[in-house]
């Protein structure tokens, strides 16, 4: 095992898509630790979702063996990252589990919001920081000019940036040589009372929960007791190790080392990222510093399309739960989809990647309610509840006032996009809007805006406006007054629970009118009329109606249509056993669908 | 009454494939019709003794283009049926043409053959309209065609209408209704646009939406084609058919009555009993399977009461004579009320039916609202 001189942590931070999961390939194929048969693109991101959709959601680690130009061997402990605002309290724990970082930035699109986010970052984390410019071989590659931003936007040194192409395996071994001559090597006493920071855990249905540690001081083996010193829990560690190509269990890990304990720990929930490992016997006197507990911030109801699938959809979250810590639930009912759950999340991402893993790997159908952020409800009795979902909402007359969460948003963009963006930042009440210009023709603004303007769709907004060039980034900042109504959605008379939400007063109407339209459209015509109707108490501020039907019949049935049309029916009754009714209307899991899914067209 | 047996002959073969058309339809290839034709005479003397001893109370030539066949061919399959099967005393004898394959003589021989019904495929009697469906014939062929079979003796001509056009206007429609009905035929099938998925219209159409009528457009102009209709003297027997009195087509009848008939022919449906199969739509793979002696079907199900039930239900309540609910009762073994008390009582509060002497009558509104109706029963 190499001694401290001979590690280097590290990790590769970047905006999403500069290919920070095509450079840590290219670094893992060059050092061989994979054989040529065994590799695939994307080798860290092994969970399956994140393969295909080519982003990087939970940290991964491997350690590198690199015998370097000077004709010794260093062992290079490599964490990926996410790559996504929701998950910026992890990628602070795996930047810390490190001395430096690779900051990767495309050559074809220069500095952007995260490139600028994921740096502070390192820098107030005290990591020291390599610039790497990636796609040279893009045709729109302008590595003169991006060299030129890393010093100016980042205050780095752009001369010493190296430039490659990671798709294409070009200036590989100078990143390598770049990380051993230029990160340092970490410090820690093997000696010292323990203290391992945790910057991951994966569930292992074998082995139980696999924590991914960077052991700061001291030393851990198999038979230790050890501690979490927030969490508080104690186990007795089973094995230790570090990522080869897969896991490979060591004697012990060191004070520098980057690897993996197994402990008997039941479910990742058990582990807190951030929190500390120390010695139960022996242990540290503090934890190490910046521990946070995550917090949910986007709140959903999800429930089965059948309501049957009630179980299946309980036991699929309870195993999601095992490898996913941050997801919070609780169980929900809707008088108009059944038994559900009431799910907390990081972020919008996080929430579609749950929803993801929910049907794909599950194979359940789901609905899933109007994200929302958690409010405060200040009582005339001067009681404060917090509420994320609008069946808890309490009565108006009872409430003094309400506030909302706030977040500082970042929006990089070029110049000529200010216009739109910023009318897109006002309609969704963005306040206390600041510009500045980290170089000509490239704006930087920052603006404030309620979180549950942007939970919704306003990153693929901003996407839309800046045709692909506005990058965004943001941190919670406060709670602030804000004008909250309920907004209910009745079919045929009927609230519609799972359709209400809670919104400000301003942007009421627009939802209504979203909601009652997305309805009417796809709700079939009944026997009677029906009126959907968008309401905030009695108030009716939205209305659309379905007419009744006038006619439905097949104009052909002979000799030869008898078996099909009957099958036909049968499926139809099938079919509708599953459909939810709501004031005698039943409503189709594609009309859920279509009220909840976007916003776009308003 | 279901003792009655009908026999249902398809001949799947076409001038050209219109390109609204979801029947199975192949174009015209002498060189599959003739081994074709062998193969369903072979196979009719195979599946004669389905009959039971039964004789055809009706036998109904449909396709396809059957009046595209040679006048000889068509006869020799009616003889054969006669002689394999046998016709009941005065059996109704249906062909399905189409306007520009049937000549003056032609026709007679048909005539002489015992064909007693004609139906002409004239879908319209307006020749921007015929050219937009893909159809080769015009009006002035449908006219001739008409009066040459009247010349021919044809005491029992229907004429089938579409309505419902891409473009087609309600003026439009009723223009053409009222141009079809100055020809007095003795049966009008008119029916609205069917959008077959698999077809080149239902790809290039939305149901209810432009160039398409919608849904409240159709529903408006089927108010006022019906009563054109009525006022030529046909009355309407099922939710697209209408006759003059004594001219309903007896095949299609039996057919919603839940009676019994025989299939003949690539792609053709047969029932017995509650058992029902079709043969392969392939005519070639027919013709081969039946000359190595195997049975070319497509599927067979013997369909449980219950099932039998709600067939009975939703195609009764397409028609004005509605449901025999004794003959439900009958096969369910007296369970008819358990089964469907509820649905008949929401039927009758909808105001599509009344119950009236052991029989679900469908309402005018109801036969419009027939698959809701028949859902009730699912
Ligand atoms: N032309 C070119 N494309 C590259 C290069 N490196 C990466 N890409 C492409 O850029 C896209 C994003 O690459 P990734 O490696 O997945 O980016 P990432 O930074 O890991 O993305 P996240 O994990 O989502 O943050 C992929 O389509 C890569 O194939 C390069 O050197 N040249
Ligand atoms: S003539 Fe009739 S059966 Fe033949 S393709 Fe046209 S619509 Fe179909
Ligand atoms: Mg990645």
């Amino acid at each position: 095992m190499a001694d401290k001189a001979h590690t280097r942590n590290f990790s590769i931070i970047a905006h999403i898509d500069h290919g920070k999961s095509t450079l840590a390939d290219r670094l893992i194929q060059h050092c061989g630790v994979v054989g040529e048969r065994d590799f695939h693109n994307q080798y860290l991101d092994n969970l399956y979702l994140e393969q295909e959709r080519g982003i990087t959601i939970k940290s991964q680690a491997i350690t590198l063996p690199y015998k370097a130009a000077d004709g010794q061997i260093y062992e290079l402990n490599l964490i990926d990252t996410p790559g996504h605002v929701d998950f910026t309290y992890e990628v602070s724990r795996a930047l810390m589990s490190c001395e430096g970082a690779l900051l990767v930035v495309d050559a074809s699109q220069g500095v952007e919001a995260q490139t600028l986010a994921n740096m502070y970052l390192a820098m107030e984390l005290d990591l020291t920081i390599v610039p790497v410019i990636n796609k040279i071989d893009l045709p729109s590659a302008d590595v003169e000019s991006t060299r030129e931003q890393i010093s100016e936007d980042l205050g780095l040194d752009g001369d010493e940036a190296v430039a490659i192409s990671a798709k294409d395996g070009v200036n590989i071994p100078a990143v390598l040589e770049a990380i051993v001559q230029h990160l340092p090597p970490p410090t820690g006493e093997a000696a010292a009372p323990l203290q391992a920071l945790i910057f991951d855990a994966q569930y292992d249905p074998y082995r139980g929960t696999l924590v991914f540690i960077r052991v700061k001081e001291g030393a851990l083996k198999p038979g230790e007791t050890i501690r979490f010193m927030h969490g508080g829990g104690t186990y007795k560690v089973e094995e230790v190790g570090i990522f080869g190509a897969g896991r490979v269990p060591a004697k012990e890990l060191k004070a520098g080392q980057v690897g993996y304990v197994i402990a008997g720990i039941k479910t990742v929930a058990d582990t807190n990222v951030g929190d500390t490992i120390t010695n139960a016997e022996r242990p540290a006197e503090k934890p190490l510093p910046g521990f946070k507990e995550m917090k949910p911030v986007v709140f959903s109801s999800i429930y089965p399309v059948a309501t049957d699938d009630y179980p299946d959809l309980a036991d699929a979250i309870e195993k999601l739960k095992l490898n996913d810590a941050a997801l919070v639930y609780q169980k929900d009912s809707s008088q108009a989809l059944g038994f559900g759950f009431r799910c907390g999340f990081l972020g919008l991402l996080h929430l579609e990647v749950v929803q993801e893993r929910l049907e794909r790997e599950f194979g359940l159908s789901l609905i899933l309610t109007v994200p929302s952020v958690r409010y405060k409800v200040y009582l005339s009795t001067g009681e404060m509840l917090e509420v994320e979902n609008p069946a808890v909402y309490p009565d108006p007359s009872t409430i003094d006032y309400c506030e909302e969460p706030f977040i500082k948003a970042t929006i990089f963009m070029p110049e000529r996009y200010i216009g739109a963006v910023m009318e897109l930042c006002l309609e969704r009440r963005g306040e206390n809007t600041n510009f500045h210009y980290p170089t000509p023709g490239r704006v930087e603004l920052s603006i404030e805006l309620p979180l549950a303007e942007v939970i919704y769709d306003f990153y693929d907004k901003l996407k839309t406006v800046t045709q692909g060039y506005g990058s965004f980034d943001y941190e919670l900042i406060d709670y602030r007054r804000t004008d909250l109504v309920k907004l209910d959605i009745l079919v045929n008379k009927e609230k519609v629970d799972a359709l209400a939400s809670l919104v400000h007063r301003e942007r009421a109407r627009i939802r209504a009118l979203h909601a009652v339209n997305k309805l009417k459209d796809s709700i079939p015509r009944q026997q009677f009329k029906v009126p959907i109707q968008g309401a905030i108490g009695g108030t009716i501020i939205a209305r659309a109606d379905i007419g009744a039907f006038r006619k439905d019949v097949t104009a052909k049935c002979y000799g030869g249509d008898v078996s099909r049309k009957r099958k036909l029916l049968e499926k139809q009754k099938a079919g509708k056993k599953r459909m939810k009714l709501v004031g005698d209307v039943p409503i189709p899991q594609k009309a859920f669908l279509a009220v909840l899914q976007s916003d776009t067209d308003n | 009454m279901s003792a009655e047996l009908g026999l249902y002959i398809h001949l799947p073969f076409c001038p050209s494939r219109c390109p609204y058309c979801d029947f199975f339809a192949l174009p015209w290839s002498s060189g599959s019709a003739r081994p074709l034709l062998a193969a369903m005479h072979v196979h009719l003397e195979r599946l004669a003794p389905l009959a039971q001893g039964r004789r055809l109370a009706s036998l109904y030539l449909g396709g396809g283009t059957p009046s595209m066949w040679p006048a000889r061919d068509l006869a020799g399959l009616i003889q054969a049926a006669r002689q394999r099967i046998g016709l009941a005393q005065a059996a109704e004898i249906s062909l399905e043409a189409n306007p520009g394959t049937v000549s003056q003589g032609k026709l007679e021989a048909l005539r002489q053959a015992g064909v007693n019904r004609l139906s002409l495929g004239a879908q319209s009697l307006d020749d921007g309209l015929l050219a937009r469906l893909g159809r080769r014939h015009d009006a002035a062929q449908t006219r001739r065609a008409l009066a040459a079979a009247r010349r021919a003796g044809f005491e029992n001509i229907s004429l089938d209408l579409i309505y419902g056009l891409p473009g087609q206007s309600q003026d439009m429609a009723c223009a053409d209704l009222a141009r079809a009905l100055a020809l007095e035929p003795d049966h009008l099938s008119y029916y609205e646009l069917t959008l077959g998925a698999d077809t080149p219209f239902g790809r290039l159409y939305a149901k209810g939406r432009p160039p398409l009528p919608g849904e409240d457009e159709l529903a408006d102009w089927e108010e006022r084609a019906w009563e054109l209709v009525r006022k030529a003297g046909l009355e309407r027997y099922e939710v697209s058919n209408f006759a003059r009195p004594g001219r309903r087509c007896r095949h299609n009848q039996a057919t919603w009555r839940g009676g019994d008939y025989l299939a003949l022919g690539p792609g053709a449906h047969g029932h017995l009993a509650g058992v029902r199969w079709a043969f392969v739509a392939d005519a070639r793979g027919y013709a081969e399977q039946v000359r190595q002696g195997g049975e070319p079907l497509a599927f067979r199900e013997e369909v449980d009461p219950r099932g039998r039930g709600l067939e009975l239900f939703m195609l009764g309540l397409r028609t004005t004579e509605g449901v025999d609910m004794q003959a439900v009762d009958r096969l369910l073994g007296g369970g008819l009320e358990k089964e469907w008390g509820a649905a008949l009582a929401q039927a009758v509060s909808l105001g599509w039916a009344r119950r009236r002497a052991g029989r679900l009558i469908p309402t005018p509104r109801g036969l419009t609202m027939a698959d809701a109706a028949a859902a009730l029963f699912a």
